[in-house]
């Protein structure tokens, strides 16, 4: 568009000079090309003599131009969109640098359907261009880190081939919305898979009246993505980046060594025997054995996984350490993460274009080991875009793209006992070996510390010269796999390949009155592999030990085929004209849209052979089950327009409207419409404004109001459905048919409206620009899957919460400045966000949600008042002192003396406990506080104790050049939002059967040692009244500043590289999440392990962020 | 081809955008408006009903509301699973546990489908006259087996007897009923089976079905546990009397002479127990089938045998915990003296380690003939020898100690005990109780039969005295869970102390 306008004005101009050249005296030819710095040749420059308009010449589509002039006067080389440069004639030959024109005014963005003028643009976006994203990130996401206001980019695991989340204005719904992603104005369901070094610019509507044109997808932003394309004057130039990096783990814990960890375990598993002693009466001795243990207190309830000493730690002979204790002292994290895991980019481009065609095709290779051995992500890149003027009026562009990756996870996340590793290596005891002497893995190490087997084979028979049995030796060791066998045994393998194809075709009718219509498909195939072996131990399940057969439950695999198309169709209108003043421009259009989705999975429940690993080896081929069957679609039909009328580029209105019909509405509900209006004052362009404050300063005032959607409810949610299954009468089978559920046959779209206020403020022509604005949204008819009674058959029913609101209001702010331009030149950003989240209103759903997240425990409760998805807990008061312990044992005979309960007016001596049963008190336990003062503590004694939301984020990047160095700094935080580690329920528990962090050496050991006067007793049957009960002291503060991106570069000077035809070259190296100030506990304060909206901010067990460092190169020929 | 004609033709592909272009249905489900069109979809249906059953916390762990509870098999290791499984030993239930809202919706889950059966009897016409009715009888059976386990439970329950249309109707259905009629819609569904052309029993290739005798049982059966319910004391004799007529009925249904031919395995033997003639109702599963096994026996399984010959599958090392054991309860369930009489400690009891102590386990659940993880022990819901005890147990509630030792004795015969004599009293009731507690160790009676054999003075006391000191007068009930009380505090208030 510039580059037409250009045209046509130096054409103008040159056609003036034409018929006015005369000559003159004593001059000469001087003649030169013209470029821009990257050496691209800018056409269409005109070449005026200063003071004589009539005497100029314009440049050739090489950039060359020829010009008579005497020594001394001046030339002056203007082009639109670029900065003016004059140059003295001294010789010959001037060859001239042309800078763009950073201010230019009409700058556009990319808001959806067609472009806008800048000036005219009037809700909120934040943007971010090429040059801007960290090309040594291994996604795009992860390179917009720290660089966009209102907009939180969360890094929540750092599995090799793992996005980012992207969190657009807080969070409004129940059941979960990603923005929507929208590559070269193909709107795509999923997440986007790009070589970051094919993107042009990355624009985020934020307000709902931006987003409206998108409408009911569109609630929780939208996120569009240019690619790079070819500009008519663009000489043909290849272009070659190449980095390497070694990642590495960005923090380690603090965990008990060998001979603490052994002290723990003798600690707990004795006071655990004192309670149980206590309960049944009996002098509690520590000296006591395992069989005088059980006889003194098995008939309580003790068993040996509570009261027994296991003999790999513990010599009852000597009454001390066992040998075998001490024999290791495994560091598991260093076991457990690479020192140097590769990362490798490699891309090629190829760039060119005349008036006819213009072509960018690029091709990106990409290799990431993960930190934790052997996880891998390696994929391809390609892409090809084209676009042609085919006649004056037509021009067609095809846009084609593939992706092609094979990435090999590791189980990382989850439950140790379901071969989660990370949570596993945490757990690892660091007295049993990683790997045995002759260096083959020790798997199944501590699981066999709980089977008679190994008690025979390390210890010997017992005392008695007898052998042990299970029964013996099931000492409650926490159930922790090696978690090096996990990560390399399991393999979870995934090919996924994408291609997606549009053409489009444009068609002027008469000058800026355009057709568009548009065809696009894209093809996703993926394949994903899961292989257990046999040989991997599970809890009790130990082969080799009690189990050879190759034919159980643990050993299993799968196949997933995913098909899926993704079909679009679309047909825009779009006129502007200028009449003086005024300015319009006008979009309609219409849009289809159809995914088809194609599942198959297989099981393979039992394999003949550990060697292989695909289904195909399968034992039993006629026995595999089917996993993830399905086909589905969802069809959108879609009608949109927008109306943008500007005067005198001071006043700008623009009103959208998006109707759209799904099929996954109900049948009373097909239709939804999305409205949206917003204005814009430019004040500085006011005569008053210019007269006063001259044109150095600008000043803007937006406003906008509007509506969007999210239609994230699932295929066919409102249709009542007959499922099938088997049951058996004596041995046949028998099919089954009932009716799958309570259905809501109204089922429709959440809606969300969005009051977004804004001002642009720029200073010093530009060099200081703040755009700030503040929002209120209000989201209602809220998607969720609402209890209802059970005795409808169902539990839940899927609907539209009518009078439930939520509301996100904030502000963001971004700050940037140019602060030395020249040959030193210093730009520095910052923004910053804040988003407070509420919950008005939960309509029929009533006035709070529980949700159970892991081990039966309701950690997080969505209440009305407070943000979704708050933690709920108990809030501890310290730590039980020997008085209090016996005023509580006080207390305890007067609750048993009147049945189980408190006289009326009983005022308690201790603290209150969730119970009164003896093995569940002793010095050193948790004191919770007791909120309803029931004398109890019990479940209505949880209290909301934080949120996953922060009060504020925001990053702050600094760049500057000088004579080639370039040095870069993004540095990215987040405060006020805390995180529940919920690791804590195996490693901050208390028991001794895994290991703990590093602070249990602070435990409370006795009233003479209590510790730092937080850290409870070690006690094995912790359970309700110590340590395991969701509390504050499982959550952590979140809050963290990063220097997320570090980059030191150079480029030659072009003098010395044209030599070898090298245009440009520049080497660099880069730190990626090079440190992180935290006060968390785990590794990664913003890890987010369940997929719930209403389950935010939990810690099980992730696949921690590595620390890169890269070194690379960008070649251009 | 000219370039400039893709336009019109692009045009005219989004012009075929039809009409139904939103109208999508899932390719992998039927509709439920277009479903019931043939005999063969209601049989299918039918067939349905049935599968509830095995969901969790109705039939597939239900010991631990009966066995458990009555402590008569207990959970030995507090810390499992933040103490769920211990609760019920320790009576230390809270209206959020997690067991008692998985029976609770299974149950209703049951129902339901009870009542869509028969919402859609009529939608299809039947090649015999009989079969309709057929189907209305099992569903009938099986809708009032769940509210008797409902209401001895919880007490009063909500009573639905035909599918909600809306969900208006279903809030409006979602309030408590008093125990009286909930007891009412149990012998209504019962007497409307015994009127039906349901089959008396069913042969084991039917096993797993419904049958009149069946229905009598739990007519019976009900009736006995309202008649022992202390607040409809004043219909005691009405109520035992008719228990007693449904007994009578069931016992001339029988398919054998006398109980002490069929042998004490036979009701639990693999090979025997789906063809048993003293089986009445069973919920069944198929040994080594995929679909249809269960994994019974690994409830029951301690961490080592004493014998490992008498494990209850074929790999010993498959005990899978948390399990249910006979703890230090030997002494009290078979006294030391009979050990080596009673037929049913010397087959159906071992002894093993668990946790370091020893243990005795039931059992009844083995399947050793296959190597996969899916076991076909059945759980046996009802068979003869509990007609047998209920006979014994109206008898002794209407003052006919003389008959009520006859039953008795029968039991204790077949197991090879000796027979009792001279009985009264308490002590008649006792022998009648501990009877039953060690004849049906295991098979999720124990609970119900204490309620009724016992006051809540006595059971307060003994339970006390066992160990589980916090037992109080709210246990008497099982909460109702908390997430179905928020739906309609008013009409679901919860059972005092919780």
């Amino acid at each position: 568009m510039q580059r037409i306008i250009a045209l046509i004005a130096s054409f103008c101009l040159s056609m003036c000079m034409l018929f006015s050249v005369f000559a003159q005296d004593s001059k000469m030819t001087v003649s030169g090309t013209i470029t821009t710095p990257e050496g691209v040749a800018v056409l269409g420059t005109s070449v005026v003599v200063k003071g004589s308009p009539a005497r100029g010449v314009v440049a050739d589509v090489n950039g060359n131009y020829s010009i008579q002039a005497a020594k001394g006067e001046v030339l002056v080389f203007s082009c639109l969109g670029y900065e003016t440069k004059e140059v003295s004639v001294s010789t010959a030959k001037i060859d001239v640098i042309l800078q763009e024109d950073s201010h230019f005014i009409e700058e556009t963005v990319v808001v959806g359907y067609s472009p806008m003028r800048k000036s005219d643009f009037t809700g909120s976006i934040s943007s971010v261009k090429s040059e801007e994203l960290a090309k040594t990130s291994a996604t795009v996401g992860q390179a917009l880190v720290g660089k966009v206001a209102g907009v939180e980019v969360r890094q929540s695991t750092g599995a090799p081939g793992k996005g980012v989340d992207i969190r657009v204005r807080g969070v409004s719904s129940l059941n979960g919305a990603s923005p929507l992603y929208v590559v070269d104005g193909y709107p795509a369901s999923e997440d986007v898979y790009i070589n970051a070094q094919d993107i042009e610019s990355i624009d985020i509507l934020k307000d709902a009246a931006s987003a409206a044109i998108y409408g009911s997808r569109a609630a929780a932003g939208v996120v569009l993505i240019t690619t790079k394309r070819a500009k008519a004057s663009d000489r043909a130039t290849i272009t070659y980046d190449f980095s390497y990096g070694i990642q590495s783990s960005a923090h380690r814990i603090d965990l008990l060594n060998a001979r603490e960890f052994a002290e723990l375990y003798v600690d707990g598993y004795n006071n655990s025997y004192h309670a149980y002693c206590n309960k049944a009466g009996v002098e509690y001795n520590p000296n006591d054995d395992n069989a005088t243990r059980i006889l003194k207190t098995g008939k309580y309830g003790a068993t040996l996984a509570i009261v027994g000493l296991s003999p790999y730690f513990w010599d009852f002979n000597t009454g001390t350490y066992a040998e075998t204790a001490f024999m290791y002292d495994t560091d598991w994290q260093k076991e457990y993460f690479s020192s140097n895991a590769g990362i490798v980019h490699h891309s090629v481009s190829i760039k060119g274009g005349n008036d006819k065609l213009r072509y960018m095709a690029s091709l990106g290779y990409m290799d990431q080991d993960g930190i934790i051995a052997p996880s891998n992500h390696n994929r391809i890149t390609a892409r090809i875009n084209l676009d042609s003027q085919v006649t004056d009026k037509l021009s067609i562009s095809l846009n084609y793209s593939m992706y092609d990756a094979k990435t090999r996870g590791v189980n990382a996340e989850g439950r140790n006992i379901n071969d989660g590793a990370t949570q596993c290596m945490l757990q690892s005891i660091p007295n049993v070996p990683c790997y045995y002497e002759d260096g083959t893995l020790a798997e199944n190490f501590m699981l066999r510390l709980n089977t008679g087997a190994f008690y025979n084979e390390y210890i010997g028979p017992k005392a008695d010269g007898t052998y042990w049995t299970d029964g013996e030796s099931s000492f409650g060791i926490g159930s922790a796999q090696n978690p090096i066998a996990i990560a390399q045994m399991i393999e979870k393998n995934t090919r996924a390949v994408r291609n997606n194809l549009s053409v489009s075709a444009t068609y002027e009718f008469i000058p800026d009155l355009k057709l568009k219509a548009m065809i696009g498909r894209q093809w996703i195939l993926s394949r994903y592999t899961f292989y257990r072996p046999a040989t991997l131990g599970i809890a009790t399940y130990i082969p080799g030990f009690n189990d050879t057969t190759l034919e159980n439950s643990y050993h299993y695999g799968y196949s997933d085929v995913d098909t899926n198309t993704d079909s679009i169709g679309e047909l825009t209108l779009n006129y502007k004209k200028r009449f003086g003043l005024h300015h319009i421009d006008v979009l309609a259009g219409i849009s289809a849209q159809k995914k088809d989705y194609d599942n198959l999975g297989m099981k393979a429940a039992t394999y003949a052979t550990d060697r292989i690993h695909d289904v195909t080896a399968a034992a039993n081929t006629k026995a595999m089950e089917q996993r993830n069957m399905s086909r589905a679609s969802w069809s959108l039909f879609s009608a949109f327009s927008r109306l943008n009328y500007s005067y005198d580029n001071r006043y700008t209105v623009t009103g959208t409207i998006r109707g759209d019909g799904c099929s996954r509405f109900g049948a009373d509900n097909k239709w939804g419409l999305f409205p949206s209006i917003s204005a814009g004052w430019t004040l500085s362009n006011e005569p008053f404004f210019k007269d006063n404050l001259g044109e150095a300063t600008m000043v803007r005032l937006r406003a906008s109001y509007g509506l969007s959607g999210n239609n994230n409810i699932g295929n066919y949610a409102s249709i009542a459905t007959i499922s099938s299954g088997i049951t058996s009468f004596g041995t046949t089978s028998y099919n089954t048919n009932y009716e799958a559920g309570f259905v809501d046959s109204g089922l429709g779209w959440e809606t969300t409206r969005q009051t977004n206020l804004g001002i642009d403020l720029g200073f010093f022509k530009g060099r200081l620009n703040l755009i700030a604005n503040w929002y209120n949204s209000i989201s209602t008819d809220i998607l969720y899957s609402m209890p209802i009674p059970s005795i409808s058959g169902s539990t839940t029913t899927r609907t539209n919460l009518a009078d439930a609101k939520i509301r996100n209001r904030g502000y963001d702010v971004q700050v940037d400045a140019r602060i030395f331009e020249g040959d030193f030149t210093w730009v520095v950003g910052a923004n910053l966000s804040a988003n407070r989240n509420k919950v008005l209103s939960l309509g029929a759903a009533g006035n709070e949600i529980l949700t159970t997240t892991e081990r039966s425990t309701q950690s997080h409760i969505t209440r009305v008042g407070h943000p979704i998805g708050a933690f709920l807990a108990y809030r501890t008061m310290g730590i039980m002192n020997q008085a209090q312990y016996e005023a509580v044992l006080s207390d305890r005979e007067i609750f048993l003396a009147n049945g189980g309960k408190f006289p009326e007016d009983y005022k308690l001596k201790g603290p209150a406990v969730p119970s009164y049963d003896l093995e569940m008190l002793m010095p050193g336990s948790v004191i919770y506080n007791d909120l309803d003062g029931n004398k109890t503590i019990d479940s209505d004694d949880r209290e909301i104790l934080g949120d996953a939301y922060p009060d504020f984020t925001g990053g702050f990047s600094t760049s500057m050049s000088w004579k080639g160095f370039d040095l870069s700094a993004v540095f990215s935080f987040s405060y006020g939002a805390q995180v529940v580690n919920f690791n804590d329920f195996y490693i901050y528990n208390m028991e001794g059967s895994g290991n703990q962090y590093g602070i249990v050496r602070e435990r409370y050991r006795d009233e003479e040692h209590p510790g730092n006067g937080y850290v409870p007793i070690a006690l094995r049957h912790g359970g309700k009244n110590t340590s395991m009960k969701m509390s504050d002291r499982y959550i952590d503060d979140a809050s963290y500043f990063r220097l997320s991106n570090l980059t030191l570069g150079y480029t030659f000077p072009k003098a010395m590289t044209k030599k070898v035809n090298i245009s440009s070259l520049r080497i660099f190296m880069s730190g990626d999440n090079v440190f992180t100030l935290t006060n968390y506990r785990g590794f990664n304060p913003e890890v987010d392990e369940r997929s719930g909206v209403l389950s935010p901010g939990f810690d099980w067990g992730s696949y921690p962020l590595a620390r890169i460092l890269t070194a690379g190169l960008s070649i251009t020929f | 081809m000219k370039l400039k004609y893709i336009i019109p033709i692009l045009v005219m592909a989004l012009g075929t955008v039809s009409c139904d272009f939103l109208d999508l249905s899932d390719p992998n489900k039927v509709t439920v408006g277009n479903f019931y069109q043939t005999e063969a979809d209601i049989a299918n249906v039918c067939a349905g009903i049935y599968q509830p059953f095995k969901d969790s916390h109705y039939f597939t762990r239900q010991d631990y509301f009966t066995d458990s509870y009555a402590r008569v098999l207990m959970f030995l290791d507090p810390g499992v699973a933040g103490g769920e499984n211990y609760a019920f030993c320790a009576h230390s239930l809270t209206n959020a546990h997690s067991f008692i809202s998985n029976r609770y919706n299974s149950i209703y889950k049951s129902i339901d489908r009870c009542n869509i059966l028969i919402k859609h009897l009529d939608d299809v016409t039947y090649e015999k006259a009989t079969t309709r009715d057929t189907y209305e009888a099992e569903a009938r059976f099986v809708r009032a087996l769940g509210y008797f386990y409902l209401v001895s439970e919880f007490g009063d329950v909500p009573l639905v007897l035909s599918k909600p249309g809306s969900i208006n109707d279903v809030y409006a259905a979602n309030v408590r009923q008093p125990k009286e009629k909930v007891y009412q819609a149990i012998y209504d569904d019962c007497a409307w089976v015994l009127a039906s052309p349901l089959a008396d029993l069913q042969s084991a290739n039917d096993c797993g079905r419904a049958c009149k005798v069946a229905a009598l049982v739990l007519d019976a059966k009900a009736h006995l546990q309202q008649a022992t319910d202390p607040v409809f004391a004043a219909r005691k004799a009405e109520l035992c009397a008719a228990a007693k007529t449904s007994l009578d009925a069931a016992w001339a249904k029988k398919f054998f002479n006398k109980l002490e031919d069929i042998n004490v395995t036979d009701a639990f033997d693999l090979e025997t127990q789906k063809g048993s003639k003293e089986n009445i109702f069973q919920i069944n599963y198929v040994s080594g089938d995929t679909n249809n096994g269960g994994s019974i026996p690994l409830y029951f399984a301690p961490q080592s045998y004493d014998d490992e010959s008498k494990s209850l599958v074929r790999d010993v090392s498959k005990y899978s915990s948390p399990c249910l054991m006979l703890k230090d309860k030997g002494d009290k369930i078979f006294p030391e003296a009979d050990r080596t009489k009673d037929l049913r400690f010397i087959n159906l009891i071992g002894s093993g380690i668990f946790g370091g102590s020893p243990v005795y386990y039931t059992r009844k659940y083995t399947d050793k003939a296959t190597t996969t993880v899916y076991y076909g022990s059945d759980i046996v819901v009802f068979r003869y020898a509990d007609v047998v005890l209920m006979q014994a147990e109206v008898a002794y509630h209407t003052g006919d100690a003389a008959n009520a030792m006859k039953w008795l004795n029968m039991v204790r015969q077949r197991a090879g005990l000796d027979a009792v004599s001279g009985l009264s009293g308490n002590n008649l009731r006792d022998a009648i109780y501990e009877e039953r507690i060690r004849e049906f160790v295991g098979e999720g009676k124990a609970w119900e039969d204490y309620l009724r054999g016992y006051s809540h003075e006595e059971l307060t006391n003994y339970f006390k005295a066992d160990g589980a000191a916090m037992f109080g007068e709210k246990d008497f009930l099982f909460p109702i869970p908390y997430s179905q009380v928020i739906l309609n505090p008013e009409g679901l208030p919860q059972n005092p102390g919780y």
